[in-house]
């Protein structure tokens, strides 16, 4: 029993230590992203928008298919079950608000936080971080500020892609290939969308972005003794920031529709 | 001056070290020791404390006689850039180019993305037979084509201080032979230097004076 309250303790005390760290780390990208120094601006700007290419560009092909099948078969699933005037509340109310930032996020995970964390990890193990310090460069001005930014601004973007795409192009596929009673649909989600919707998918890519960008760069650095702990930081920091966002999303939902 | 002053330094072991137990060690503009260590993680563990890169557990680090505060990340920087590192970790950045490793330091400081190589830069390349391999990434070029481009980067920055471990690790002879040279012009010219030549012969190539690490316990003769 003793043994087992000391295990609960320590597994306490660094998870809390983690979380503290992951705070220090969000407060001092976000400090350099207020301040943004003029040494090095172009060369962080490159970074950036390097960044928003693999993040968000590359994986228009992953979102824009998964975005319509789900679309075609939630759009198809909620005409099946739900009275018509419905249709537009429940698609916004599911397809917009929950599925949508929390499908991408899951997609940005895959891809982005996963390499960011491999990234990161490498180059602390192999010593790119001290050989970058050593030529006088902030790794905070060329890796981790690029990153909060790019997957960030990557994540609005891919959230916005695939609403409209699951929305219009589910709309067209079921149109397309049934005979669901489908009038009025775009009307109704027209009229389905509130202020308070687009605010809440807004904040819910934000703190996305932020939250997925800080765990992954984290978790590889601190990767500290060899390369074969790359792999298992890049497994936790996925499922790490997988917690994060449903915690997130569920959190934004009680703030804002509860 | 002393250029660097380490005072009641301390620091735990690292590796199969036996650390360094308390000690004071300054390096002045003319300097050129040689470091013998009866463990090379104990020599590593000096030259990284030298370069600001290993935090004193105990004590305090002067760089021309300020005292470097190791929370201040900005303040470190600067002087991190005018030290000129060349241990046997000392790595380039594996997803850009040599170019790019080399245009880096230039990128950031003077905030453009429009230069190019300086001849003096090139001149060394070729030197060195890297020339032809500059827009390749470090991973694609031959281990001591990487090593060069290190050795080509730090010699190049306008370091103020020279650290070096093992010259001839992962360089052909005709290379080393070089860059012992630039090394030797540097030492010349004045530029404080430590150097440490692990197992090999060449211990005596630029000293004046002795560090002694045995048992973790440091002293210049």
């Amino acid at each position: 029993m003793r043994d087992y309250a000391g295990y609960l303790g320590r597994q306490t005390v660094d998870r809390l230590n983690r979380y503290a760290d992951q705070s220090a780390l969000f407060y001092r990208i976000l400090r350099q992203i207020v301040v943004n120094p003029r040494t090095g601006r172009r060369l962080r700007l490159r970074i950036v928008v390097e960044q928003i290419y693999f993040t968000a560009v590359e994986a228009l092909w992953i979102v824009i298919p998964i975005s319509l099948l789900l679309g075609s078969m939630m759009i198809l699933q909620f005409a099946g079950i739900a009275a018509q005037h419905d249709l537009g509340k429940i698609t916004v109310a599911l397809l917009i608000r929950e599925f949508g930032p929390l499908v991408t996020a899951l997609v940005v995970i895959l891809r982005s936080a996963t390499a960011v964390t491999i990234e990161t990890g490498y180059m602390t193990v192999l010593r790119e971080i001290e050989a970058l310090e050593l030529q006088g460069v902030d790794p905070l001005d060329v890796l981790f500020v690029p990153r909060m930014i790019g997957i960030t601004v990557s994540l609005v973007c891919l959230i916005t892609i695939f609403c409209i795409v699951s929305v219009l192009g589910g709309y067209a596929i079921a149109w397309a290939l049934t005979t669901l009673p489908l009038q009025n649909f775009l009307a109704q989600i027209g009229k389905a969308i509130e202020p308070l919707d687009i605010v809440a998918v807004g904040l819910k890519a934000l703190f996305f972005g932020a939250g997925i960008t800080v765990i992954s760069l984290h978790y590889g650095l601190s990767v500290r003794r060899g390369i074969t702990e790359v792999p298992v930081a890049t497994s936790r920091g996925a499922v790490a920031c997988l917690f994060y966002c449903v915690a997130v999303n569920f959190a934004l939902f009680a703030a804002f529709f509860l | 001056m002393a250029l660097i002053e380490l005072r009641n330094y301390a620091h735990r072991p690292t590796g199969r070290g036996k650390g360094l137990e308390t000690f004071s060690f300054t390096l002045a503009p003319g300097d050129a020791y040689s470091l013998h260590a009866d463990r090379i993680d104990d020599a590593h563990l000096f030259l990284r404390a030298l370069a600001t890169l290993e935090p004193p557990e105990a004590g305090s680090y002067r760089f021309n006689g300020e005292e470097l505060n190791f929370t201040k990340r900005r303040r470190l920087l600067a002087v991190r850039r005018k030290i000129g590192y060349l241990g046997v970790d000392a790595a380039l950045i594996g997803n850009r180019t040599l170019r790019s490793n080399l245009l880096l330091g230039r990128y950031y400081h003077e905030n453009r993305l429009d230069l190019s190589l300086g001849e003096d830069v090139l001149a060394l390349c070729r030197l060195f037979g890297i020339e032809d391999k500059l827009d390749l990434r470090p991973a694609q070029v031959a281990p001591e084509d990487a090593r060069a481009a290190v050795i080509v980067r730090e010699m190049t920055k306008g370091a103020e201080v020279f650290l070096i471990e093992q010259a001839f690790v992962a360089l052909p002879r005709q290379a080393a032979e070089l860059y012992i040279g630039m090394i030797r012009e540097k030492v010349d010219a004045g530029v404080p230097c430590v150097y440490y030549a692990g197992l090999t012969q060449y211990d005596r190539l630029f000293k004046k004076r002795d560090i002694y690490i045995r048992d973790g316990v440091l002293s210049v003769v």
